[in-house]
């Protein structure tokens, strides 16, 4: 006797249709699983043998072959529980055949015949729609993910014997309406820029940041509000898209870090790694590949504080993923794909200790580390942070006064405004954000009126900025000269965006080297 | 080298007893040459020294050591002034706990003195009042003494030699170890037109515990020791402490009492101290006789007035410019004192800044030029 059952197993981010075949004959009674399943998929075994005599069910005794098709790809997880148990007893004919073939099955099995939830449900009913499944039955914890999805019905199930019944025809299950898509529906409202005493700068520059889509470093003492400012930044972003909440929420399914009940993921992710974390983690990996930080903040937040107590090599391994947008994990036989599109913000003490310049705490550092604290900050990453700004300390005047601060939603009207702009200025030519800009878009679309260039001459001269800043300043010329609606770049629009290099100073010296050059004294 | 010298020098390059010690042991036997000519147990029964210091000082190899470094000394140029030479400092004649011997390095030249230190890190303020006052003392022929730190120190013989007058360092370490590095040239300088003196033998490095010490030698040249920056804890106040031991003046600049880099100085006036506005302050003091009356400060001085007249239409700027004059701020406090937007300041900053109107420091504070 033989059967077949659909069902889906995850790839990435995508679901791959699977089909399930079994085999009864004669023989000695036996139990192969056979289509490179991995140890958690064999154990399937155990469970659906009680899980079926838990519901009632004759488990047969003979010698049954289970396949799972194609036979060449590594099938991992408990997912397979479900449509094993079914394509079972399909095979021994307590189950009639005729649904088989509309209905995919997701699930895990418990030994008492109840259906438990898996990761990446929604990856795998989309994958199910794809293949034009009409229904697709999935674990009743799951049903929420899977509900999102249109053009297919998403049932629910409980138990085995509920499963059972419905494909007898005796007691059908009923499937869930499908939820529409509301991206301010579930919006974070706790967080608010209002929270936020003072840092009027700090405040613009990350304004500034999600308008055009900039990375940013923030350079302040603890306690200045770095923290808190970038928790609020994804409150500021520009709203989600149906097809970027759809994405998110992909990554979260596998993850297995789908809130429990929740449908699509209405706000932008914010992730912190700790500067100890292993490039594993950071990009993703492990044995069995799972997404990493960066994909867990795809079209969020990904936030390095402390930047600067980040490894060599760890920061070396966010340079391919930064450049390409996703994340590449090569295993022997498999490569798999993330997508990692995230806003970087870094945050950095001013020195070791973390005072210099305070003016409440002196700075306890030798004289010259100070400088060279940041002075270390360099390469591919620092490369494509387009703004840095220093934040002061918060002084308790400032932080008890009660005038009024302007509010996320505020500020997120202003960004939203600057990005359809931009939008509208690059339909068509593969950008999306000013920061996304080549050095031909920059020849383009950023070159700023004559006084502008005279004063970015000047700045280059007296300041003696690095030529890696010129085309970063113009970018984010353009990005403020948006925020006032304004299609030309003026020269002040200019002066604003190189006040925002600080690190590429030559001087990045203090004062008082300043002066020794000045008074002829060569370092 | 005399014998004498030489004994003088064996006795000056002893690492293993303090300057105190030294005299004891010399006020015991008389002279060097006794000492070192003494025996172990003439040496053991004073009770002044333990078994490491007398076997230091019956070492066989001194001999040559002496000899290599008076070679050496020779070779660079460096002059040694023992206790007994007629060039030994006349300033330093009076101290309790003078050096035994000076390393010189250029030419020393005994005349009045003053004392410049502070902090490693000052504010712009500090280092625009260390050099004026540096300049102005040393046209009215005052010699500049300091110890060649980083900061207040490096700006003070800075602008002395800028001036043309002369300058003294007493370093830390040996005459011909730079520290800090980056301040090589600087030393090469003022040995050529001053004098880089150290009450330690050539090759020493510079130890934490020898900085308090060669402090005794910078304020004991002088007639008077300013303090112009300083924190709390700043090593530059130990000077301060050790001139009023000397029974020499202390003189200290103020400043903004929330201002980190005033604490010290403010203190010392505080404590009694003599105020310094300017040039006049210490002078009159020191009831010197002056080359001009009129204090620097009310000298027409070129940039630093004429500044609030290049805002022709430009108030922000001009806000900007006084808010800063008072005090040095970051872009965040001129949001809030002149109630403009963020953005608008920072462009005034840039364009005060390209003008070289004001100077932006690596904590993304503001001052003016």
């Amino acid at each position: 006797m033989f059967s077949r059952v659909y069902s889906c197993g995850l790839f990435g981010l995508d679901g791959c249709l699977t089909e399930i075949e079994t085999d009864l004959s004669n023989g000695l009674p036996s139990f192969e699983l056979v289509g490179l399943a991995d140890i958690s998929v064999r154990e399937a075994r155990e469970r659906v043998r009680a899980a079926i005599r838990n519901s009632n069910c004759e488990f047969p005794m003979q010698r049954i072959v289970v396949n799972l098709a194609p036979a060449d790809t590594k099938k991992e997880g408990a997912g397979f529980d479900l449509p094993i148990a079914i394509g079972i007893l399909a095979a021994s004919g307590v189950l009639p055949n005729t649904m088989l073939t509309s209905h995919l099955f997701i699930g895990e099995l418990a030994l008492d015949g109840s259906i438990r939830a898996v990761q990446g449900v929604l990856c795998k009913v989309l994958a199910a729609r794809d293949h034009h499944f009409p229904f697709v039955v999935v674990p009743k914890d799951n049903i929420a993910e899977a509900s999102v999805v249109e053009g297919i019905q998403a049932i629910p199930a409980t138990n085995l014997s509920d499963v059972v019944a419905h494909l007898c025809g005796r007691n059908m299950l009923c499937p869930v309406a499908t939820v529409g898509f509301n991206s301010t529906a579930s919006l974070d409202h706790s967080l608010c820029f209002s929270d936020v005493k003072g840092q009027r700068t700090a405040k613009r520059a990350l304004e500034i940041a999600a308008a055009g889509g900039h990375n940013i470093l923030m350079i302040g003492s603890p306690g200045s509000g770095k923290t808190m400012l970038a928790k609020r930044l994804p409150g500021i972003l520009p709203d989600l898209s149906y097809e970027e909440s759809l994405e998110i929420t992909k990554i979260y399914s596998v993850a297995g870090m789908l809130p429990q009940q929740s449908q699509l993921i209405g706000t932008r992710p914010f992730r912190s790694p700790h500067h100890t974390i292993s490039c594993n983690s950071l990009v993703g990996g492990g044995m069995r590949p799972k997404p990493g930080e960066v994909s867990l903040a795809h079209h969020g937040v990904l936030f390095m504080d402390e930047f600067p107590e980040f490894g060599r090599m760890t920061l070396d391994v966010l340079r391919q993923p930064m450049e390409d947008g996703s994340a590449c994990i090569s295993r022997v036989h498999s490569t798999v794909t993330y997508p990692c599109k995230f806003m970087l913000v870094a945050a950095a003490n001013p020195c070791k200790c973390g005072y210099y310049g305070d003016t409440t705490r002196v700075c306890t550092c030798p004289p010259r580390d100070a400088e060279r604290y940041l002075g270390r900050l360099s390469g591919p990453l620092m490369d494509r942070v387009d703004l840095h700004v220093q934040m002061p300390s918060i002084d308790y005047q400032t932080m008890t006064s009660i005038e009024e601060e302007e509010t996320s939603i505020q500020i997120r009207n202003r960004v939203n405004a600057a990005r359809s702009l931009q939008q509208e200025r690059y339909r068509g030519s593969g950008f999306h954000a000013n920061s996304q800009l080549n050095a031909a878009g920059v020849r383009s679309f950023c070159q700023p009126d004559i006084e502008g260039r005279q004063l970015l001459k000047h700045a280059f001269d007296r300041l003696g900025l690095s030529a890696r800043s010129h085309d970063r300043i113009l970018k984010v010329a353009r990005t403020i000269a948006d925020m006032q609606a304004s299609e030309h770049i003026y020269s002040f629009h200019v002066a604003e965006a190189i006040q925002y290099r600080v690190l590429d100073r030559r001087k990045w010296t203090s004062a008082l080297s300043t002066h020794e050059k000045e008074m002829g004294v060569v370092q | 080298m005399t014998q004498e010298i030489i004994d003088w020098l064996w006795i000056s390059s002893n690492p293993y007893m303090s300057c105190m010690k030294k005299w004891a042991l010399l006020r015991h036997f008389g002279d060097p040459s006794s000492l070192k000519s003494a025996n172990r147990k003439d040496i053991q029964d004073t009770g002044l020294v333990v078994q490491m210091q007398v076997d230091s000082l019956k070492d066989y190899h001194a001999d040559r050591y002496v000899d290599t470094m008076a070679l050496k000394m020779a070779k660079l140029g460096v002059q040694f002034i023992p206790w007994v030479s007629d060039q030994y400092p006349t300033m330093l004649k009076t101290l309790v706990d003078p050096p035994v011997g000076l390393f010189v390095r250029g030419e020393f030249q005994d005349k009045p003195s003053i004392s410049i230190v502070g902090t490693r890190r000052p504010s712009g303020y500090g280092i625009e009042m260390t050099k004026r006052l540096s300049t102005e003392l040393s046209r009215n022929n005052m010699q500049i003494v300091s110890g060649l730190a980083r900061g207040i120190d490096t700006v003070a013989h800075v602008a002395a030699l800028s001036f043309g007058g002369s300058t003294v360092a007493v370093l830390a370490c040996g005459v011909d170890v730079v520290y800090p590095p980056e301040n090589k040239q600087l030393m090469d300088r003022i040995a050529a037109s001053g004098a880089i003196i150290s009450e330690y033998p050539l090759g020493t490095a510079p130890h934490k515990i020898q900085f308090p010490i060669r402090n005794r030698i910078i304020s004991g040249l002088s007639l008077g020791t300013i303090v112009v920056e300083a924190a709390e804890k700043s090593g530059s106040l130990i000077t301060a402490q050790c001139a009023v031991e000397q029974g020499r003046d202390v003189f200290a600049v103020p400043g903004n009492v929330t201002s980190i880099n005033s604490a010290g100085p403010n203190r010392l006036i505080a404590e009694g101290a003599r105020m310094v506005r300017h040039e006049m302050d210490v002078l009159d003091e020191l009831a010197w006789g002056v080359v001009s009356r009129v204090p620097s400060v009310n000298k027409p001085h070129g940039h630093k007035l004429d500044r609030r007249h290049v805002f022709p239409g430009d108030e922000v700027g001009r806000h900007i410019y006084e808010a800063l004059c008072i005090e040095a701020s970051c872009p965040d406090q001129l949001v809030l004192e002149i109630g403009v937007a963020p953005n608008i300041i920072q462009q005034t900053l840039l364009l005060l800044e390209l003008e070289g109107i004001i100077k932006r420091d690596l904590s993304g504070c503001f001052h003016p030029c």
